[in-house]
């Protein structure tokens, strides 16, 4: 069973990781959270490991933006600053320093509903459909609907914020 | 002739269908140009995603840390809650404690009150049960009875703070698992961590271990006497420390100059003091502590 458990831990890890950092934006908030996933792992000895560490990952993170949304509502309430960024700006901010595609796809990820980024998010992490239904309280069914629009909406809102880009750099 | 839904070709290309339904959707493919077309734009906007998906890349690469450190820190959590239960279960019966034995006197004194009153028609009169036997004391009907002195020692706590010295044979090392991270002795002050160190002494190095809770990590403080002489103190939660005492006990073949450690334990803290000189010394030396 311990074996078993290092296995996965070894396989996906870097799976679990990727997939918190899609949602809290901090890498090392990322590589925290998982840890405490798998340490959680050892101590519930789940039956069906894989997907358990994916729906622990994502309530983990799901308490992360709750915790990080308070904490910006108390900032602005201390701060009592006029101008007060939308919750994704300075994030987007931060990124389109470093790497503009990113900041992009993480905005056009943004305007995904809740549920159709989750589901996105686990196929793209490896899950398989009954996994993501488990975990969404989905029908299996639902999964492939879901997916269908999440990627259709994901490409679109893409697409609209980079060619408003495209058309702000033709002008200049 | 019915076309195939997008979000079946979805789940077909995601390998999610039954090997029939595949094969059912295979067959109408090779006969149904529009839903090949479908097919194909659906595959399209797929690799896109997923490409998309791909540039969500940290920064950094994904260092994955061994296992036996996720081992460790799981050690860690289990020997902390079961830490927390016992000094839950300790707490209850201080307060069980207190409770009886407040219980107890003010049954005695309404039991001398009623000797006082010296009536005759008391009918429940507590026996002199021993009140930290049981918790509930059942009235029995008796004739009357001195009731005697019973002093109530469940009502003593015991002491909580307990302060341990020790002289081991050998000195604690820094554990190679865990990440140590070096921090400047304002930061760590300001971070509201314990910083143990010698009043009086220049400090080389501060390194901290960190924790969930700030309150439980390690932190080790490396100071310098005149002499040149090293003094390491380690503070951190008694459990792990114990656990850091035992391994280096286990690794360090105790050689003539090995260094000798004091170790300290207040509550759940515990403290580890090392260096090159008589033990004496270093007792002094732990005599000018300063956590704050």
């Amino acid at each position: 069973m311990a074996d078993e458990l290092e296995q996965l831990y070894q396989s996906t890890y870097t799976s679990v990781v990727r997939f918190l950092y899609r949602r809290v934006w901090d890498l090392d908030r990322a590589h925290d959270l998982a840890q405490e996933v798998f340490v959680r792992a050892m101590n519930h000895r789940p039956e069906k490991p894989r997907a358990w560490v994916f729906a622990v990952a994502a309530n983990l993170a799901r308490d992360e933006a709750r915790a990080a949304m308070r904490r910006k509502k108390h900032l602005t309430l201390l701060t009592n600053d006029p101008i007060v960024m939308p919750a994704a700006e300075p994030d987007a901010q931060e990124l389109v320093e470093q790497d503009e595609r990113m900041a992009s796809v993480h905005r056009a990820l943004d305007e995904l509903t809740p549920r159709d980024r989750e589901v996105l998010l686990l196929w793209d992490a490896g899950l398989t459909y009954p996994e993501i239904a488990a975990q969404t309280d989905l029908a299996v069914g639902a999964v492939g609907t879901t997916l269908a629009r999440a990627r259709k909406r994901l490409v679109a809102a893409h697409e609209r914020l980079t060619a408003g880009k495209m058309d702000d750099a033709a002008h200049s | 002739m019915r076309h195939i839904p997008e979000e079946e070709l979805h789940a077909y290309l995601d390998q999610a269908l039954s090997r029939a339904q595949a094969v059912e959707i295979e067959s109408h493919l090779a006969g149904c140009a529009r839903c090949r077309m479908e097919r194909d734009a659906i595959a399209g906007l797929r690799d896109r995603t997923t490409a998309l998906l791909a540039t969500l890349a940290p920064a950094r690469s994904i260092q994955r840390p061994a296992w036996a450190e996720l081992r460790r820190r799981h050690h860690l959590t289990t020997a902390r809650r079961a830490r927390i239960i016992r000094a839950g279960v300790w707490a209850a019966s201080l307060v069980a404690a207190i409770g009886l034995g407040y219980g107890s006197h003010w049954w005695l004194d309404h039991t001398r009150a009623e000797e006082l009153a010296g009536t005759r028609d008391t009918l429940l009169s507590p026996t002199p049960t021993v009140p930290a036997a049981t918790t509930v004391v059942t009235p029995v009907v008796a004739s009357r009875s001195p009731a005697p002195r019973v002093t109530p020692t469940a009502s003593r706590p015991r002491p909580i703070e307990r302060l341990e010295f020790d002289t081991l044979s050998s000195a604690p090392t820094v554990p190679a698992s865990g990440v140590w991270r070096t921090e400047s002795l304002e930061r760590a002050i300001d971070a509201g961590l314990t910083v143990p160190r010698v009043a009086g002494l220049p400090v080389l190095q501060i390194q901290v271990q960190d924790a969930p809770a700030s309150s439980s990590s390690l932190v080790a403080v490396e100071q310098v006497l005149t002499g040149g002489e090293l003094v390491r103190t380690i503070e951190g939660p008694a459990d792990e420390m114990a656990a850091l005492d035992r391994s280096a006990v286990a690794s360090s073949a105790a050689g003539a100059d090995a260094p000798s450690s004091v170790s300290m334990r207040t509550g759940n803290r515990m403290l580890l003091m090392t260096a090159r000189i008589p033990a004496d010394s270093l007792r002094a030396l732990l005599a000018k502590l300063r956590t704050k």
